[in-house]
């Protein structure tokens, strides 16, 4: 009998940047399209309550991209852990929802490591691992890790287990 | 082996028939309602729908008379297409369940469909005979059953037997017997009828009618003459509604008779069978190492009957889609866990124990209800004077948290798991450990406040099915990861 193990492998420190930097590229496409709603609501003289209610989301989305920038992927790096060994894949991430998979390592069907522009400024690379029921992904992993992980899953996938019985 | 065969040409007139239902509209469109419009555009519109229809008709004899079907070396190879000719060809061992349908007129030309499925998620998993004669059917089932007992008996001996399997087939009927495990009683059917509601469907049918017939006769001043003829005199009265409610009475009696009435639950060494219908008949097969999961579910008048819905989750039964087909909507409670013993002895029914903590209730009750806000929103909005919905939704919203966080129950002891759910309603949900391909459990920042989890188990259908139970202890779901992670150990691998 092994007890399950928490997962104690954490992810690279630079996914905090990586995530840093893509919240801001799309915080500022979403402001860019709000500004311009609300610069053509009022040029083109729209009812009243849609110029409020515009105002309104944009401002609460700039006080959330502070969230979404500062604070977020910090806190998301810190506590995304991941385990793989012979038998299960683990996974344990979140912030204000901890959620914690374990698949075993004989469902899993295929494996691949994938690399954004973002991701390759920084060296990383995300493990997708895909099982029958769905796939997940372990982001921003340093790239020798990335292919031990990857080459070792696949080895270890190899092994099907006997369907039907 | 089965040689080359073409469907019954009876396929042909279904599809006729189909083709004419679902152009129905464009029927009613460009002959009926615009009879007498003898403008361009109708004109334009009836050529382009005759061409069309001519068109059809030829490609239907055409599709007909270019598909076949053959079987050889373990697999159904399908041929089919007009300019493009395509094979699909289907290995036997893959086929988990069988649907046989045989609506009333089939039976008179001697011919049935025959629906085999696979567990494979693509469309080409599913190759569905609409029209063949029974005995080919009872034929392709032989073998599809056949080939799949003969794989697990031995693979070795698999190419020899191949050659003269026909020989087999007599000889290895022993293990095929089938046990018959239910057959309804009329008690129980009678009791499941009124229980069905189906008698309710009484009402469009007369509401259509009633429409289709006041086309033709003034229906209203005749009725109302009548009316007023039965209002004149209570005893009338009282004799219309005793004459209206056995009309929806009888009526729903008969629709269950007709689709519950025969019903036989019978399963062989790998396969259970479900047979039903009078009139319509139809019979589904499916793999015992195919089910997923069980559940048995009971509405609040269930209970009252004493009636067990037991479901079977599988990868695609039913022809619907959906992954659940039911055991019998209508099973007595008693039955039910016999009968399960019987059927599928990997999924033991037994008393589930573990109850939730008292920090469950109070999570529960602290999480906001989304549906009364809403409801209370619009009603305050839209149509204030319905105010008193607000306060019964409340309550029933409330009453239910606490009646689901009392009945809950949840145990997994050796192989299986179970989680027993539901406030008004119960539902019981059995699978075991080899079944779940995938568990996760997830923890909100309340939740840990509180020492509580949720748990969730993973089985594959088509494609999964998640169960999930809400705030159990920490401890238990530490339990449950523990336990699921003793699945090392009793699977087998290539």
């Amino acid at each position: 009998m092994s007890l399950l193990n928490e997962p104690i492998h954490p992810i690279a420190k630079d996914a905090i940047k990586v995530w840093r930097i893509s919240n801001t590229i799309s915080q500022i496409i979403i402001i860019l399209v709000g500004l311009g709603l609300i610069v053509s609501s009022i040029y083109f003289d729209w009812y009243r309550w849609i110029q409020i209610t515009l105002i309104i989301l944009l401002a609460v989305d700039i006080l959330m991209s502070i969230w979404d920038i500062f604070i977020e992927p910090t806190l998301l790096q810190k506590y995304w852990r991941y385990d793989v060994n012979n038998e299960y894949v683990q996974m344990k991430h979140g912030i204000f929802k901890v959620k914690h998979i374990i698949a075993p390592m004989t469902k899993v069907q295929y494996v691949n490591t994938e690399q954004g522009p973002i991701l390759r400024k920084y060296k990383l690379y995300t493990v997708e691992i895909g099982t029958m029921s769905s796939s997940f992904s372990i982001p921003a992993l340093p790239e020798q890790e990335a292919l031990r992980l990857r080459s070792q899953i696949a080895e270890y996938a190899k092994i099907k287990e006997v369907e039907n019985v | 082996m089965i040689e080359s065969f073409r469907m019954h040409p009876m396929n042909i007139i279904s599809s006729i028939i189909k083709l004419f239902k679902d152009s129905i509209v464009f029927i009613l469109l460009l002959f009926v309602f615009n009879f007498r419009d003898v403008s361009f555009f109708i004109k334009v519109g009836r050529a382009v729908f005759l061409t069309f229809i001519i068109v059809r008709l030829i490609l239907i004899v055409i599709e007909w008379s270019k598909t076949t079907y053959e079987i050889k070396n373990g697999t159904i190879q399908i041929k089919h297409g007009v300019f493009q000719r395509k094979q699909n060809s289907i290995p036997l061992q893959e086929i988990q369940n069988i649907t046989w349908r045989t609506p009333f007129y089939y039976r008179w030309f001697g011919i049935t469909s025959l629906r085999l499925e696979t567990s494979t998620t693509s469309d080409t998993a599913t190759v569905q005979l609409n029209a063949i004669k029974i005995d080919l059917a009872e034929q392709i089932e032989e073998l599809a059953t056949q080939y799949k007992t003969e794989i697990t008996e031995g693979r070795d001996e698999l190419a020899e037997e191949e050659a003269n399997s026909e020989n087999i087939n007599d000889d290895s009927n022993s293990s095929h017997e089938r046990t018959v495990h239910f057959i309804p009683t009329k008690r129980d059917v009678l009791k499941a009828s009124f229980l069905s509601f189906s008698f309710l469907g009484l009402i469009p049918i007369i509401i259509v009618g009633y429409t289709q017939i006041e086309k033709v006769i003034d229906i209203d001043s005749q009725v109302e003459g009548a009316f007023s003829f039965i209002m004149s005199s209570w005893v009338l009265i009282v004799i219309a509604i005793i004459l209206l409610i056995t009309a929806a009475v009888g009526f729903g009696v008969m629709q269950t008779f007709l689709k519950y009435g025969k019903y036989e639950i019978s399963s062989d060494d790998d396969r259970i069978f479900i047979h039903r219908g009078i009139l319509n008949e139809r019979s589904f097969s499916i793999q015992k190492t195919n089910v997923q999961a069980i559940r048995l579910n009971q509405s609040p008048l269930k209970k009252l009957l004493n009636f067990t819905d037991v479901q079977l989750i599988s990868a695609g039964s039913e022809e619907n889609g959906d992954d659940i087909s039911s055991l019998y909507p209508f099973l007595p409670s008693d039955k039910a866990k016999g009968l399960l013993d019987e059927l599928l002895p990997q999924f033991p029914l037994q008393e589930a124990v573990n109850k939730l903590p008292r920090e469950s209730l109070y999570i529960r009750l602290m999480r906001i209800p989304w549906l009364w806000l809403v409801a209370t929103g619009l009603i305050l909005w839209f149509k204030k004077e319905w105010w008193f919905i607000s306060p019964i939704l409340f309550l029933t919203t409330y009453l239910s948290r606490y009646f689901t966080y009392r009945n809950t129950r949840f145990s997994w002891e050796g192989k299986t798991i179970q989680f027993k759910t539901g406030g008004i309603s119960t539902d019981i949900f059995v699978t075991n450990r080899k079944k779940v391909i995938e568990v996760y459990t997830e923890q909100t920042i309340v939740q840990k406040k509180l020492g509580l989890a949720t748990i969730n188990t993973v089985n594959r259908v088509k494609p999964v099915h998640h169960e999930k139970l809400q705030d159990i202890p920490v401890m238990e779901s530490e339990n449950f990861t523990n336990w699921y992670q003793q699945r090392i150990n009793e699977i087998k691998t290539e």
